[in-house]
């Protein structure tokens, strides 16, 4: 190649740059049929590869981890003799606690939301930020702003969507802000991600009224408030609660429900929250 | 050399950065035993600017770029002018590039990394207003400059091998076509 040009091309991509990102900081959708165009060639080698890592991955620590199962799978047959009886104990209960329901109609309009499984094809490397992308997009009725659970837990939002994939910022990203409340008082907080405090397998819990029932261990769920987020959908438990220095608000740790360093497949809820409510989204 | 070499090489240079960049969020990030990923697409970039000079290092760090702009939703250009600038870094030593030395590979390699993660640390400074500096380093920065360091060993023997293969073949294909 030819060096005497490379000054010239340089200043060419730098100006280029310098406009496609006032451009995308401006409009951040108008560089989106870019992406979901490279998404057609790229997502299914991703999609081809990832599946190839996960097999030789799984299998390596399958070998790792072979003596340990033997040592686990000892105690956990002594542990299901425990729990089958346990079981049979709980059976009953379960019937009595029906008829109970029944009595008190209890709202169980929570946690039944539509949902789409789908699988975790790519992932940020270098953990600077904390976005993983899966192998559904608009073709599966995936749009932008669609909550997105693991393990029985808020794990994500979607930010960005192509034809067929989708990406996924977490929770624990710096980025990150969800309005949750306890779910035994209702009083609200906000689930800020931090990355120090993800060290620890944490995120930050801040904006509790000082006079709110918060305490460690507190089950807390996305609130009615959240502008995006469904309500009621479980994110974490409440730990390390503590009155703020200037006695105005509360603040505390935590401690999430989901892993978020083994996601492989996560469930896509099918129905987004707007002002008007909750709706299943209609795409073209 | 013949246009038509020109574009073998451009495409070349595309397939092997898709290929690293899949390799980099398609399969390393699933093994948990590695704490952190070698950034193989800026080794890609500092290699080639370092072997061929700034024009190929711009071009490959072109593509490296596009492809992380195309993955992640920061403001679209952001990668691209970071690994572009790191590529025609990287060109400007070219001059004291020798195929029996590992010295001058490793010592760019390190500063490639910190200028990138440092180039990083700006912009997030820029977009998020507070950056956690010594989380980042000891948990990002320090374990990725380490595992890139000691893949670099082993990537740019290799692209050095397929350096000569290739220009040997140029070199032949070029007299039939003069």
């Amino acid at each position: 190649m030819n060096n005497r040009w490379s000054k010239y091309i340089l200043i060419f991509i730098t100006i280029l740059c310098m406009f496609l990102m006032a451009v995308s900081y401006v409009q951040s959708s108008v560089l989106d049929p870019v992406r979901s165009y490279a998404g057609y060639f790229l997502t299914p080698v991703q999609s081809g590869i990832s599946r190839f890592g996960l097999r030789v991955s799984g299998e390596i620590s399958e070998r790792r981890h072979l003596h340990e199962v033997y040592d686990e799978n000892a105690v956990l047959r002594a542990r299901v003799e425990e729990l089958t009886e346990e079981n049979s104990r709980l059976r009953s209960e379960t019937l009595e606690l029906e008829r109970l329901r029944g009595l008190y109609v209890l709202d169980q309009e929570y946690m039944q939301y539509p949902k789409v499984a789908a699988r975790v094809i790519a992932r940020d490397s270098q953990k600077w930020f904390r976005v993983f992308r899966i192998d559904k997009g608009m073709a599966d009725g995936i749009t932008r702003d669609m909550n997105v659970l693991c393990g029985g837990g808020l794990i994500g939002i979607v930010t960005e969507v192509g034809a067929n994939y989708a990406t996924v910022r977490s929770i624990i990203d710096d980025e990150s802000n969800v309005y949750g409340m306890s779910q035994y008082s209702g009083d609200t907080c906000l689930v800020k991600g931090n990355i120090t405090s993800y060290e620890d397998g944490m995120l930050d819990l801040t904006n509790i009224d000082k006079n709110a029932v918060f305490n460690d261990g507190d089950a807390v769920i996305t609130s009615t408030l959240s502008t995006k987020f469904l309500p009621g959908l479980l994110i974490g438990y409440a730990s390390d609660i503590k009155i703020n220095s200037q006695h105005l608000t509360k603040s505390g740790k935590l401690i999430p429900v989901a892993n978020f360093d083994n996601l492989q497949e996560v469930l896509v809820i099918t129905q987004i929250k707007t002002e008007t409510g909750i709706v299943t989204p209609v795409t073209e | 050399m013949h246009w038509k070499l020109y574009a073998k090489r451009i495409l070349i240079y595309f397939l092997l950065v898709v290929l690293a960049f899949v390799l980099q969020t398609c399969v390393i990030p699933f093994f948990t035993i590695f704490s952190s990923a070698p950034n193989l697409i800026l080794i890609i970039t500092f290699s080639y600017g370092f072997i061929y000079g700034t024009a190929t290092g711009i071009i490959c760090g072109f593509f490296a770029g596009l492809m992380m702009d195309l993955f992640y939703t920061e403001p679209f250009g952001l990668f691209i002018l970071i690994y572009s600038y790191l590529g025609y870094f990287s060109g400007l030593f070219s001059h004291t590039f020798r195929t029996d030395s590992y010295v001058l590979p490793v010592m760019l390699c390190l500063l490639n990394e910190l200028i990138y993660n440092a180039a990083i640390l700006a912009y997030r400074y820029m977009a998020l207003g507070s950056v956690h500096f010594q989380y980042s380093l000891r948990n990002i920065i320090l374990p990725e400059v380490f595992f890139t360091l000691l893949v670099t060993l082993v990537v740019y023997r290799i692209l050095l091998g397929a350096h000569r293969q290739l220009d040997i073949s140029d070199d032949l294909r070029g007299q039939n076509v003069a």
